[in-house]
């Protein structure tokens, strides 16, 4: 009985063997891929909301500050939603026959609230405070975005723990002056030496702990 | 623990779906099964973060819906007639810019009630019982923020110089168009007058006792004054009462701004 295999089939084999240390890199690879993709954290996904107010329209269009909607985000763990009543505060007479309006008007009208699809989702879990961040040199764009320049929202960022760690790591990256922190085109991070050096004073003005705190589990995880 | 043994057994035991496949078949060797078995229990693990109790506990946060109470809201409303610690509205002048000794609603003052603070210009008869004095000192500080508050919640329509031509009047909000602070009338008004629109409306003004806080109600007048004193002819404003520098009871300095 002749051969089943020849000779060469011994590279083939052992090149199978290298092989499946690629692979199992490959897949390892494939899922971290997989856990960071916008199909799992939801980053880049537009959320159809009950009315379609564009934040295009009403903060880059109109230059309406983020605090007039927002305004326990200075002082509150939530920014807040703002309640029907914010919105008829101008609506009443500006498109106010419109019929993209007419569920504000019904909300306004019974006291039943509009229910918006909440667009970051942190796990209960994770303890998060925007008063902190906001006080302390983390301006809105930097984690939601050029908010001004979505029609609808979506999620800028993965909001997964490693992104978070990235600021806590090392906040001098990404603090900014006092007067900034509402400013959308403020520069997403601090990345030339300058900057960073800038940073670092402003870390020490705002008292930002170190990372040994900022990076501890009961920080977060509370 | 099946891949130690060299020969399978007979009787399979059952391990789960991987299991099911191999028993009605012929044997498989048992370094093909530990692959099987890796293979399972690396899908199973890209599926174990299916389960989100942990993320999505059952806790009423702000603003999250709750199906505990009818209305659906975890944000409960205050029970009547309590009064959170803090909360205690005492101080009528500073929470509600109306003079302490005036009636509970806005009626004229009755003649011969004394009026504790230095004369005011004519419009201050419209507004009889708005006081007339900031609550506290107006400092630096207290005008920043003012303004930082001002461009927030009052430039939309006031505009960033007071003149009643912001972006929302502009963009339709002109039945009637937002008052202009330099106007007599509100140059003249007493600082009470303007707590009172903030706080309560005033026409087609909508109230902002929801959106900004008491003291930066105040602060925010703060400003106003200053915006107004920015556009009033210097004769004129030596002769404002309410806005003299160092007239009793101002203490906002007029010339800051």
């Amino acid at each position: 009985m002749p051969q089943i295999f020849r000779h060469s089939t011994n590279y083939l084999a052992r090149a199978t063997i290298y092989g499946a240390v690629f692979i199992l890199f490959a897949a390892l690879w494939v899922t971290a891929e997989i856990t960071r993709s916008g199909w799992n954290t939801g980053q880049w996904i537009e959320r159809q909301q009950p009315i379609q107010f564009s934040h295009k329209h009403h903060v880059g269009d109109d230059g309406i500050d983020c605090r007039y909607c927002h305004t326990s985000v200075e002082t509150a763990a939530s920014a807040g939603i703002p309640s029907t009543a914010v919105c008829m505060n101008c609506h009443k007479q500006i498109w106010a026959d419109s019929p993209y309006l007419e569920p504000v008007r019904a909300s306004f009208k019974t006291g039943k609230p509009l229910e918006w699809i909440r667009v970051h989702d942190l796990p209960d879990f994770a303890y998060f405070n925007h008063a902190i961040h906001v006080n302390k040199g983390v301006g809105c764009s930097t984690c939601h975005g050029r908010i001004d320049q979505m029609p609808v929202v979506s999620q800028a960022t993965s909001l997964q723990m490693e992104w978070c760690l990235e600021c806590h790591r090392s906040p001098e990256n990404f603090v900014r002056p006092k007067d900034k922190i509402f400013d959308m085109e403020w520069r997403p991070r601090n990345s030339t030496k300058q900057e960073i050096a800038e940073g670092l004073d402003l870390k020490k003005k705002y008292h930002i702990q170190e990372p040994a705190v900022l990076t501890s589990c009961s920080t977060c995880h509370r | 623990m099946l891949s130690c043994r060299k020969t399978p057994d007979a009787e399979t035991r059952r391990h789960g779906d991987t299991e099911k496949s191999f028993s009605p078949r012929p044997r498989f060797p048992a370094s093909r099964r530990l692959l099987c078995l890796l293979l399972t229990a690396y899908c199973l693990l890209l599926t174990s973060a299916c389960r989100r109790d942990m993320q999505d506990q059952p806790k009423a946060k702000a603003f999250r819906e709750n199906s505990f109470f009818r209305d659906g809201l975890s944000s409960r409303p205050l029970v009547p007639g309590t009064v959170p610690r803090g909360y205690l509205r005492a101080d009528r002048e500073f929470y509600f810019g109306k003079k302490s000794n005036a009636g509970t609603t806005a009626q004229p003052v009755p003649p011969g009630a004394a009026t504790p603070v230095s004369t005011t210009g004519a419009s201050a008869a419209l507004y009889p019982d708005d006081v007339e004095t900031f609550p506290f000192p107006i400092t630096k500080e207290v005008l920043d923020r003012g303004q930082q508050r001002y461009d927030i919640f009052c430039s939309v329509c006031h505009g960033a110089t007071g003149d009643g031509d912001g972006m929302i009047a502009r963009r339709g909000f002109n039945k009637p168009l937002p008052a202009s602070y330099h106007q007599d009338r509100l140059r003249q008004a007493p600082v009470g007058h303007f707590f009172d629109a903030m706080t309560n409306g005033w026409g087609a003004m909508p109230s902002y006792a929801s959106q900004i806080p008491v003291e930066d109600r105040w602060k925010i007048i703060a400003y106003i004054r200053a915006l107004q004193l920015s556009q009033m002819p210097a004769a004129q404003a030596a002769q404002t009462p309410s806005i003299k520098p160092g007239g009793q009871g101002v203490r906002a300095p007029g010339g800051k701004k």
